[in-house]
């Protein structure tokens, strides 16, 4: 557990966090009075079968649903409150989505995508290009920013991806199965950048089910039928900062 | 997302699907088209239709016989003479011009053509009377009709049966055997009411009788018609009951009688022809509004299937912070483009189309203001409207669903 401590500030904090979704005359409790607290920098790695209400917690997570019942508060700001536009608001400017299949818009050259974010985001004036020029250069992509997802390979869509992710400088990285469709090689390399972001003070939410991505994390939070069942601190792998 | 995006955007999806966008648009494309030629027909023709107007005699009075009583005992009564006209001319206040006219049939004689057209025998006030305008040449004037001048003003029929399309200007025809100089054609009017209006000729009323009219040696001033045209000032019924009152004393007949003349106003029987005109018009451009509901249909199915497409996209863009606006915002605009696209297309083939209509019948091309607003709007308005559900379709999609749809 971390120590309460005057550097130690709460990034989401989860309280009594509970989604049922009523399948006609049956009501299924995809998650049941969830207790947690992030905290700013912190590199989380979430596990569980499937079932196990992972997937819910995410979609909360990343303001895309809200709680039937108990609180989210996200940097401060609680998630069951808000309007639709404030939802959007916070998906835009403090969460960075990185998902399984990286999902990145086909007919888009990668810094497009890249750009994507930042076309949404409500501050004027941005030089987009540059932004997303930086972001991918940032991860090593600066060479191919012209190039369309289907001219490069699963672990550079994935590192788009992730500069995506990073182009608003949000707080949050949510990682949905982030190597689930990626080979060893290229997994090690992808959980090697959550660690350096991690390492620059970024908070890194990581939804998995393989112990050895599990294990990049300083922290493992276990879920077991829509409950939390496990909360233990660990001694991530070491990767050579950057 | 700005505007500009949301516009880059659409235009960078419709361009995926070049094809789909294409044949989408033909719809509303042959709609604007539509309304845009019925447009320039409507209102070419509406000028064309005022020409035909005048030249029938809107704002004017005709003066005409009738056929009771005009056999008299001793042959036929002289009904309507030069001293009518004289009197009409000095007693009736409103007149603006006046003409006599006496009328006939004759065989016109050009090389080995010929041809029988009516000849009407006019003053110079005639081309006043009817603004009779002339495609090439002049109208005769009043010193020519004094000296009972051989020259003669062809209708556009006439001098096309003749001289099929070479100018008949300063040719000389025979008209039944008396040679007569062409000095002018008039503009091709076209069929009004089923007949004919270019199949005559004009002489100065002077030389018909004394060369053509064959019963005008027994009664030399006799008369076809008296026609006149009412200054605009005065009223036009005013004006009809003047002549008749005048007409009654001088042929000694009383109100309710079966009288011997009449005076024609036709200028009522002209805006109903002209009404008939305006309801054909009305009725081809609620067809093309329909044509561009059909197009907006179309539309809006492809957009629907767009959006189906696309969940994966949409879901994609509301978990990077899109609003529901933004992806409204995005649909409408890519339907609105694309019938702006469509419109532009559909203006020009519009266009096209009205130039050669005009060029056919022979108006003249007019785009107005009213034509252009109305194709513009239409279109956009059928963006707006057909792409508003498939718009709100994707702006309402639960993002959590979208993104798990491939």
């Amino acid at each position: 557990m971390n120590l309460p401590g005057p550097i130690l500030q709460p990034m989401i904090e989860c309280a009594a966090l509970t989604r049922t979704y009523d399948l006609g005359a049956e009501r299924v409790h995809a998650l049941r009075d969830v207790t947690f607290t992030v905290n700013r920098g912190e590199f989380v790695a979430i596990m569980g079968p499937s079932g196990s209400g992972k997937s819910t917690l995410l979609n909360l997570l990343g303001a895309l649903d809200r709680p039937t019942s108990g609180d989210l508060v996200v940097d401060g700001q609680s998630v069951a409150r808000m309007s639709g536009d404030d939802l959007a608001r916070l998906r835009n400017r403090e969460i960075g989505f990185v998902f399984q299949q990286f999902n990145l818009l086909p007919r888009m050259s990668a810094l497009e995508n890249v750009m994507l974010p930042l076309t949404y985001s409500p501050l004027r004036g941005l030089d987009r290009p540059a932004i997303a020029r930086a972001r991918l250069e940032e991860i090593g992509l600066g060479a191919r920013i012209h190039h369309r997802p289907n001219q490069l390979s699963g672990g550079q869509q994935q590192r788009v991806a992730i500069a995506r992710a990073l182009a608003n400088s949000p707080n949050i990285i949510l990682a949905d199965e982030p190597t689930g469709a990626l080979d060893t090689h290229m997994t090690a390399e992808i959980m090697a950048l959550f660690s350096r972001l991690h390492q620059k003070g970024l908070t890194v939410v990581v939804i998995t089910h393989e112990p050895e991505v599990a294990a990049y994390a300083e922290r493992l939070l276990t879920f077991r039928d829509g409950e939390l069942v496990k909360d233990v601190c660990q001694a991530p792998i070491a990767v050579n900062g950057a | 997302m700005r505007l500009i995006d949301c516009l880059k955007e659409a235009a960078s999806a419709l361009r995926q699907n070049k094809l789909r966008s294409g044949l989408t648009a033909i719809g509303v494309i042959i709609g604007v088209a539509g309304i845009i030629a019925i447009g320039a027909a409507e209102e070419g023709g509406n000028k064309k239709i005022e020409e035909q107007m005048t030249a029938m005699g809107a704002g004017a009075l005709i003066v005409t016989r009738n056929k009771v009583g005009s056999e008299g005992p001793r042959g036929p009564v002289v009904v309507l003479a030069d001293e009518d006209e004289k009197a009409i001319r000095e007693q009736v206040p409103g007149i603006e011009f006046i003409t006599r006219e006496l009328d006939g049939n004759v065989t016109i004689v050009a090389g080995n053509a010929s041809w029988t057209p009516e000849y009407w025998g006019v003053d110079a006030a005639y081309a006043d009377v009817f603004d009779v305008r002339l495609a090439e040449g002049r109208f005769f004037d009043e010193a020519e009709v004094r000296s009972g001048a051989k020259v003669i003003v062809l209708g556009a029929t006439v001098a096309k049966k003749l001289f099929s399309g070479e100018s008949p200007i300063d040719k000389t025809v025979r008209m039944g055997g008396v040679p007569m100089r062409i000095i002018g054609v008039r503009t091709t009017l076209g069929f009004v009411g089923g007949q004919d209006y270019d199949n005559h000729v004009f002489v100065p009323i002077t030389t018909a009788r004394s060369r053509l009219a064959h019963d005008a040696a027994a009664n030399p001033h006799q008369l076809s018609l008296i026609d006149m045209k009412i200054a605009p000032w005065a009223d036009r019924d005013v004006a009809k009951e003047a002549v008749l009152a005048l007409l009654r004393e001088r042929k000694h007949s009383r109100a309710g009688e079966q009288e011997k003349f009449d005076v024609f106003d036709p200028t009522q029987y002209v805006e109903l022809m002209n009404a008939t005109h305006g309801t054909l018009g009305w009725l081809l451009g609620v067809t093309a509004l329909i044509l561009v509901a059909v197009g907006g249909v179309g539309i809006m199915n492809i957009m629907l299937v767009s959006v189906a497409e696309r969940t994966h996209e949409i879901g994609l863009r509301i978990a990077l912070g899109a609003r529901k606006r933004d992806i409204l915002a995005q649909f409408l605009i890519e339907a609105v483009l694309l019938c702006a696209v469509a419109g532009a297309v559909g203006f020009a083939l519009g266009v096209a189309c009205s130039y050669a209509v005009a060029q056919a019948a022979g108006w003249p091309l007019i785009l107005s203001g009213r034509t252009v607003a109305m194709a513009l709007l239409v279109s956009a308005a059928v963006g707006i409207l057909f792409g508003f559900l498939p718009a709100r379709r994707a702006a309402n999609l639960d993002p959590i669903d979208a993104l798990r749809r491939e």
